[in-house]
């Protein structure tokens, strides 16, 4: 009844609570923030000794690994879900104040937030929880892979089968959608981070170099890749040589690297594999014209596309701009979040 | 804008192989709309047919001809159309920028809006209902709360038995109040008498106290007495035998809950006492008495008035008469 009044006075948001990094849609403004899913708490002694937070957000990833003992720099978020409640409550909390206006007169915004197709009921909830501690009034959830289909442009609410692919930093999410719901949805526990793993471990192994996971980042960024291409690419890196315990610099190559990402990529590869299996006939026909659509960062790894198209036969199509695409998915559903009712999840 | 891409480009010269891409390639590919033979072109000059190409991007040939010749309506949606066009341009090389700046003003077919047809259940209403009724909830038990602390506070402690006198149980009969009494003094073996006694109720309690206390014989110091006496003229009936020596007259201006213990800690009286009514109790000293709403209570001990006003506390006094 009160709702033209309430969309009036509130800014509700849409919130993509990544592993990696979150993204908030603010109605009728956009994507307002994009900042590292980090915090830094400061543990300070003495007679005043207290928990405070130090930073959040791009300046609190930046102190990770270089921070001192009084500063602890935590990553709340693991696997796509809350490995850490207070924190997670804490960063959203400083996050809603930034991009959310708290006049007087301004209700508590509805918050859409994002939350793994393969996420527990307890998982949910806990999300939940968190935005309404953080301060939202109301709060709906939707699946990623059903975000990202929406941000990708793909036409969820028609009779046909459309599949998505959303590789973030803790999970990789694939889902088959039509008729605005669900058909099938399946999660693997794989993303950006394990791929930085496998980096750190494979450096560990052949070099006997350790690593941090910034350097680990970059490297997949820089010259990472998931498919063999003609052109070898290197890149100079620094770390810690575990034998002498002294730094150092060293050279790395794309195949190498290719080399270490192929057994998370497997997992992935499977993840897909799996899900076209289990898809209806019907759309997987849909699904064999159309092909898939991939999101999230980890679409952003070299040649990732041409990996699955081998292996799947199938046409695949980076979404553009992946790494928004489940915010903005997010963000258009907020738009019309009281007539699409069957999008969002239930707990 | 006068940039002009010619069928004899090599691949090297195509943006995005051999050179920058450059502003003017765009505007070129917009303004002629030539995505699709531009990228025939490049294809043909990489030497590939378009079963090749096909076989390479995983689609189908009649959609590779259909981007071709730009027919776009044989395409999917715009998303996967745009697709497409990356995919065939990154694999011949090309810079696939300007033809996604010539696709924007090309008429693809656009993605379907967002929305669910009517009929959808629409969980954002059931939620909405949930809460109002909660808050409904919560409104009404604040109102039943306040109704009761108000009650509470303006409605007269004698309201009920004021208003509902006329109701045979608003009051306590003397005929419901004296088994209480007799019961009580069975147990203790004391005798105890109230003014509004039945002469036909007393009169038959001797008969059955009588079995349960010692024998009576007229010996001066038998133990116990029990009996219980018409209340009329205000003395112990049994008091004959000498057996009693301690005689406790109450009079009740207002309601009043006594107890009476003996000095071996039985209770030998013990009930609520209506206003305006009197009682005596006898019985063997010393006596432990425990008397509510005090104010209103007058005590006379063996024919001396009792003031009891300096033991009591909360207006119950508490007191042991020897």
């Amino acid at each position: 009844m009160f709702s033209f009044l309430r969309s009036y006075f509130s800014n509700d948001l849409a919130i993509d609570l990544g592993t990696a990094n979150t993204l908030i849609y603010v109605r009728g403004k956009g994507i307002v923030l994009d900042e590292p899913s980090v915090v830094a708490i400061r543990m300070d002694g003495g007679p005043n000794a207290k928990k405070s937070i130090q930073a959040v957000g791009q300046s609190a990833k930046e102190m990770l690994g270089k921070a001192p003992g009084a500063i602890t720099v935590i990553r709340p978020m693991k696997d796509g879900v809350i490995a850490d409640f207070t924190v997670t409550e804490q960063m959203l909390k400083q996050f809603i104040r930034k991009v959310h206006d708290s006049r007087m007169l301004s209700p508590s915004p509805r918050i859409i937030i994002c939350v793994p197709s393969g996420s527990t009921q307890v998982e949910r909830r806990a999300i939940r929880e968190s935005a309404l501690g953080a301060g939202a009034s109301q709060v709906f959830l939707i699946e990623e892979p059903m975000a990202a289909a929406i941000g990708a442009g793909l036409p969820v609410s028609e009779p046909t089968g459309s599949m998505v692919v959303d590789i973030g930093g803790g999970t990789t999410e694939v889902g088959v959608i039509s008729l605005g719901g669900m058909v099938y949805s399946g999660s693997v526990r794989v993303g950006g981070d394990k791929l930085d793993e496998a980096i750190i471990n494979y450096i560990s192994r052949n070099y006997g170099m350790l690593i941090g996971e910034n350097t680990a980042e970059s490297i997949k960024k820089g010259i990472g890749s998931a498919f063999p291409g003609a052109e070898v690419r290197e890149m100079e890196v620094s770390g810690i040589n575990k034998a002498e315990g002294i730094p150092r610099k060293f050279t790395i190559s794309s195949n190498e690297i290719l080399e270490a990402l192929t057994e998370p990529l497997n997992n992935v590869v499977s993840a897909v594999k799996s899900a076209l299996e289990k898809t209806p006939p019907e759309l997987g026909a849909d699904i064999a014209d159309k092909g898939m659509v991939l999101t999230g960062g980890g679409a952003l790894l070299r040649d990732l596309d041409r990996l699955l198209m081998e292996e799947t036969g199938l046409p695949v199509i980076v979404a553009e701009e992946p790494l928004t695409c489940v915010a903005r998915g997010c963000g258009m559903a907020l738009e019309r979040m009281d007539k699409l009712g069957s999008i969002f999840a239930s707990d | 804008m006068n940039g002009e891409v010619t069928p004899a480009q090599p691949i090297s010269d195509i943006p995005g192989q051999g050179g920058d891409p450059s502003s003017s390639d765009a505007e070129s590919a917009q303004a002629k709309g030539i995505v699709g033979p531009q990228l025939r072109m490049a294809r043909e000059a990489a030497g590939w047919s378009v079963a090749e190409m096909s076989r390479m991007l995983k689609i189908t040939p009649h959609q590779v001809e259909a981007i071709e010749s730009e027919n776009w309506a044989d395409l999917p949606c715009e998303t996967i159309t745009r697709g497409f066009v990356r995919n065939y341009a990154r694999q011949l090389g090309l810079d696939a920028l300007p033809l996604m700046s010539a696709l924007a003003s090309a008429s693809l077919p656009q993605n379907a809006a967002l929305e669910i047809a009517a009929g959808t259940p629409v969980k954002l209403g059931l939620r909405a209902r949930i809460e109002r009724c909660d808050w409904i909830k919560v409104v009404l038990g604040l109102v039943v709360l306040a109704l009761a602390i108000a009650a509470y506070i303006f409605v007269p402690a004698d309201f009920f038995r004021t208003s509902f006198s006329f109701l045979p149980s608003a009051e306590p009969s003397s005929s419901q109040v004296e088994p209480e009494a007799s019961d009580v003094g069975e147990a203790a073996g004391a005798a105890v008498s109230g003014q509004e006694v039945a002469p036909a109720e007393s009169s038959t309690e001797p008969a059955i106290e009588a079995p349960a206390a010692p024998v009576q014989p007229p010996q001066a110091d038998a133990p116990v007495p029990a009996a219980v006496a018409p209340a009329g003229p205000l003395e112990a009936a049994g008091r004959a035998d000498g057996a009693v020596v301690g005689q406790l007259k109450f009079r009740f201006a207002q309601s009043s809950w006594v107890e009476i213990r003996n000095g071996k800690g039985e209770v030998i009286f013990s009930q609520l006492n209506a206003a305006g009514s009197q009682r005596v109790v006898e019985g063997q000293p010393p006596f432990a008495l425990t008397i509510g709403n005090a104010g209103y209570v007058s005590l006379n001990y063996n024919g001396k008035d009792v003031d009891f006003s300096q033991r009591s506390k909360d207006n119950v006094a508490r007191l042991t008469l020897e």
